[in-house]
């Protein structure tokens, strides 16, 4: 071990290690006697590293910490820097590199801090908080998958003081809401009563919700800072005030801190507000009485653990009551368990946020490379370029290891100003792109620390990849170089061929990520736009009366309209009524309201068994998608009539049997043969099991701007749907949709007050996106990697609609899962599992 | 001897290490490995300094003039192989300076009713 120690000296600067070698070796060998060889090993290390730094530091710094004669650190950066005013302009463009790597290296670090380790925005770190994260298995395919708590869970995880010292729930949904300027479509999160007190927010006005509220149908509201500001610019006299909601008054008691907008990364930016649970009894259907059921399972939990409680005990604690619940439960809680982790990032699980970082940080690093060989190649351009002024010093008596100080020394001077530099373009960027467009980069600001981290990264990187100049400059024979030094062409080396070669390297994965991320953002904007009708403006929307079969119920507050048909007609009288307005078109997939008591999740299956003759005996079943839509769809979609006839005025009636198919079905149903006239027999049996005859009045092609459609589809008359709580609509105008959108949504609130509208786009944005603003790539890419397994309910239920709205418009499955790449093919593949009859529950 | 009390400022407040160096050194000559001894039978165990920390401390001491090396041994129990180190008299006053800075600071303390107990 000694001779391990001896050799580690050699890490000191020389002089000192000439004097004290010996004394040194002595010392530690008494200091060490005894111990094992791991502790001397650890110890050899911890003194040698540390020290050997520091008295190269001394060296430096003083000139001669142990009586040298070497220059002072001083006069290396003077040369330095008057090197670099020798050659002003690659200087500009090496600090101006080291300045791009280092911001764009601050500005990812920046989102993963904000969006990954940090806790969600608005919430002060604390290491005591945990998102607890359920699991059972799923009958239905064995694997293990994230699902929701019920009340009754919350209350009994309340009961485990040993584990939790609060445990709060939320749950959340869109609702329209009213703050004086006309309703809107807000997010609303229903919280436990201890919501804020459990993260330890501390509101920005007012007291939040009292203690005992979880059950209460108290109608107090807490607002987001970005209504407070905007709505009442900014007032503590809004404590008090009364803000709607489905029409109901509601008692503003608090006003979040800025920034915070709960945890699901889908509330990014968006206009929040948080509502006792109780609430949920006076504005939802069924609510007052599914609270207490083990079955409704809607909530997410997060906990403030009991003291000396890590999150890798919740599972053991919690195994018992997991256990409990499992057996109550045995259809949906196969194998239940209760894990924990700390509350860091917006995203809903450990892996997703592992996804997030692991690609950031390979992009990062990738930069960081791109940055050092980039800047390597400079400096082994400039070095070459010195060649003879090295000669000349080498010649003089200058020892080798005297110029790559130097010219390392250069490299740390060119580092440090391209991070002021850097510092200087990053914290402007972030502020304006915050002040320009804050939905999109919320909660985003300059970070010192991160910064900080960034810059010593690349610091030590710059200089380590100066190295490879200074010791090729360096390696050159003295006599060739004074008998060339006329010559002073620079002979591409092959460090430099290499130095090339790394950035290619690097920059081709970058390259192709980037060009990813903007490919989906432009397909999302622009897909189809040469054929897509510009004119029409689609959006997704969900009646939250309830209905009824023909009784208006719930008193005075719903209009004395009986059901969504009655809503539906009403409302394309009144869209009609707009000027500009040419067409209307209604899709919906029919199915009654899932019902929250059940499941959380959204029944999306459009998917029908059909049954048609093949022969005179042979009945051949089909599963193919099926759509109602109104007489106008065709018209609205510009999708072309092959043969037969669309649906008319007289064939959108109950009890209708027209079915108009494209030509994928005809295909897929009647091979090669003619279809009009043809009838084929749906098999009703979502609620009764019963069977229609359908015959067929048409076939369709594939809309203009989806020409690769594929995907069999039944469209019949929006009349014979059972439902149309949930539908999208689509506008087609006389001229830019967009301009039309707003009175659109006046004209469905003047008819529907309670309607939720969502994803409200022209159509040619509408063929791919989902989300209702343009994703920039950070967002983009916290999306893809985090919005995936949080199968919260509004998430599936707006990418159900969303994914139905799509197919609504002929849009194909398999262009619809590779445009819905910017979330997870997780994601995609549980939206085209809910679409399949089997995985419905 | 002269003493630039200059030069005994400027080197003012001392690191800790080297004022336990210079207090060691101050009862009498003593090679590396000795001092650490020293130093952490002082502290009761609470500084125990490695050998990079000391000698770099030396070296640096060295220089300041705080200390120098024992060119003859001073008795025939002196390991001939070690090197010794004395406290001179400038490192001398620069340690009587320290403790006056330090003691200055205790009654400072003291009078603002700081006690070390804690209440």
């Amino acid at each position: 071990m000694t001779r391990f120690y001896r050799a580690m000296l050699g890490l000191y600067p020389e002089r000192f290690r000439a004097e004290y070698r010996e004394e040194m070796c002595r010392a530690f060998v008494e200091r060490t006697r005894g111990r094992s060889s791991v502790a001397t090993l650890a110890m050899a290390i911890a003194d040698v590293v540390p020290n050997a730094i520091a008295a190269h530091w001394d060296v430096l710094r003083h000139g001669a910490a142990a009586g040298t004669a070497v220059p002072a650190f001083a006069g290396d950066i003077r040369f330095a820097l008057r090197q670099i005013a020798r050659a002003p302009l690659l200087s500009g463009v090496i600090i101006t590199v080291i300045a791009l790597g280092i911001g764009i290296n601050a500005g990812l670090l920046t989102i993963l801090n904000t969006y990954a380790w940090r806790p969600a925005l608005g919430i002060p770190p604390d290491a005591a908080l945990a998102r607890l994260t359920p699991t059972a298995v799923r009958r239905s395919d064995g694997r293990l998958v994230d699902i929701l708590l019920s009340y009754p869970d919350i209350l009994d995880l309340r009961e485990r003081r040993d584990a939790f010292r609060e445990v709060a729930a939320w749950t959340s949904t869109n609702l329209p809401v009213d703050l004086a300027g006309g309703a809107e479509t807000m997010r609303v999160s229903y919280t436990t009563a201890n919501f804020f007190r459990a993260l330890r927010v501390t509101l920005a006005a007012g007291s939040g919700f009292p203690d005992d509220l979880d059950q209460s149908t108290a109608p107090v509201v807490v607002i987001g800072q970005s209504l407070w500001m905007t709505n009442f610019g900014g007032s503590p006299d809004v404590i008090g005030k009364t803000i709607r909601v489905m029409n109901l008054p509601f008692t503003i008691v608090g006003v979040a801190p800025e920034r915070f907008v709960g945890f699901d990364i889908m509330n990014l930016g968006q206009p929040t507000i948080w509502l006792p649970l109780g609430a949920r009894a006076i504005l939802e259907l069924n609510a007052a009485t599914d609270l207490p059921k083990r079955d409704v399972a809607i909530f997410r939990s997060v906990v403030r653990l009991a003291p000396g409680i890590v999150p890798g005990d919740v599972a053991r604690l919690t195994a018992p009551l997991a256990a409990r619940l499992a057996q109550q439960e045995p259809e949906t809680r196969a194998r239940f368990s209760l894990r924990a982790e700390r509350l860091t990032g917006m995203a809903g699980t450990r892996s997703d946020r592992t996804e997030l970082v692991a690609s950031f940080l390979l992009v990062a690093a990738l930069i960081v490379v791109i940055t050092c060989t980039n800047v390597s190649a400079l400096l082994l351009g400039r070095a070459a370029a010195r060649r003879r002024e090295i000669g000349v010093r080498l010649s003089l008596g200058a020892t080798r290891l005297r110029l790559i100080r130097q010219m390392l020394t250069e490299s740390l001077v060119l580092a440090l100003a391209g991070a002021l530099l850097g510092l200087a373009l990053y914290v402007p960027t972030v502020k304006i792109a915050y002040a320009m467009a804050p939905e999109l980069v919320y909660g985003l600001e300059p970070e010192p620390a991160t910064f900080l981290f960034a810059t010593l990264f690349a610091l030590v990187t710059t200089i380590v990849f100066g190295l490879a100049p200074a010791l090729h400059a360096t390696s050159a024979d003295i006599g060739e170089v004074m008998k060339n030094s006329g010559n002073h062409a620079i002979r591409r080396s092959r460090l430099q061929m290499t130095f090339v070669v790394i950035q290619l390297a690097c920059s081709q994965p970058v390259l192709v990520v980037t060009s990813l991320v903007l490919a989906d953002i432009r397909r999302g904007v622009n897909e189809n736009a040469d054929q897509a009708p510009a004119s029409v403006a689609m959006m997704s929307w969900r009646l939250n009366r309830p209905e009824s079969d023909g009784v208006a119920d719930h008193g005075s507050r719903y209009p004395a309209l009986a059901s969504s048909h009655d809503v539906l007609r009403a409302v394309r009288r009144r869209l009609a009524a707009v000027p500009g307005v040419r067409s209307i078109a209604i899709i919906t997939d029919g199915h009654r309201r899932p019902d929250q008591s059940k499941t959380p999740m959204v029944s999306f299956n459009r998917v029908r068994d059909f049954d048609v003759a093949r022969g005179r005996v042979a009945t051949v079943t089909a599963h193919v998608a099926q759509l109602y839509v109104n007489n106008d769809y065709f018209t609205t979609l510009a999708t072309p009539i092959v043969r037969g006839r669309a649906i008319g005025v007289d064939d959108d009636r109950l009890g209708s049997s027209a079915v108009v198919v494209n030509e994928a079905a005809a295909e897929l149903l009647w091979p090669g043969q003619d279809p009009i006239g043809k009838r084929l027999v749906r098999r009703d049996a979502e609620n009764a099991p019963q069977s229609t005859s359908l015959e067929v009045i048409g076939v369709v092609g594939a809309p203009p701007y989806d020409k690769q459609q594929t995907e069999p589809i039944v469209f019949a008359p929006l009349s014979t749907a059972a439902s149309a709580w949930e539908s999208t609509l689509a506008v087609r105008t006389s001229g830019d949709a967009r301009a039309y959108v707003p009175w659109i949504r006046t004209a469905i609130r003047e008819v529907e007050p309670y309607a939720a509208i969502d994803d409200v786009n022209v159509t040619r944005a509408s063929g791919a996106k989902h989300f209702n603003r343009t994703p920039l790539p950070s967002r983009l890419a916290l999306r893809r990697c985090c919005s995936h397994r949080s199968a919260s309910t509004r998430s599936l239920r707006s990418r159900s609609r969303s994914v139905r709205a799509r197919s609504a418009f002929g849009s194909r499955s398999g262009r619809r899962r590779a445009t819905s790449c910017d979330t997870s093919s997780e994601m995609v593949s549980s939206c085209r599992r809910s679409a399949s009859p089997s995985a419905c529950h | 001897v002269t003493i630039d009390l200059t030069a005994v400022d400027g080197l003012l407040p001392l690191p800790p290490v080297t004022f336990h160096l210079l207090l060691s050194l101050f009862d009498g000559d003593r090679h590396g490995y000795a001092i650490i001894q020293d130093v952490e039978a002082r502290t009761g165990g609470e500084l125990r300094l490695s050998a990079g920390t000391l000698y770099r401390s030396i070296a640096r001491m060295v220089e300041q003039g705080l200390i120098s090396e024992v060119a003859k041994r001073r008795t025939a129990a002196d390991d001939e192989r070690r090197r010794y180190y004395r406290i001179t008299p400038f490192g001398t006053a620069v340690a009587r300076a320290e403790m006056r800075r330090l003691s200055e600071l205790v009654r400072l303390a003291r009078r603002s009713g700081l006690t070390p107990e804690t209440a």
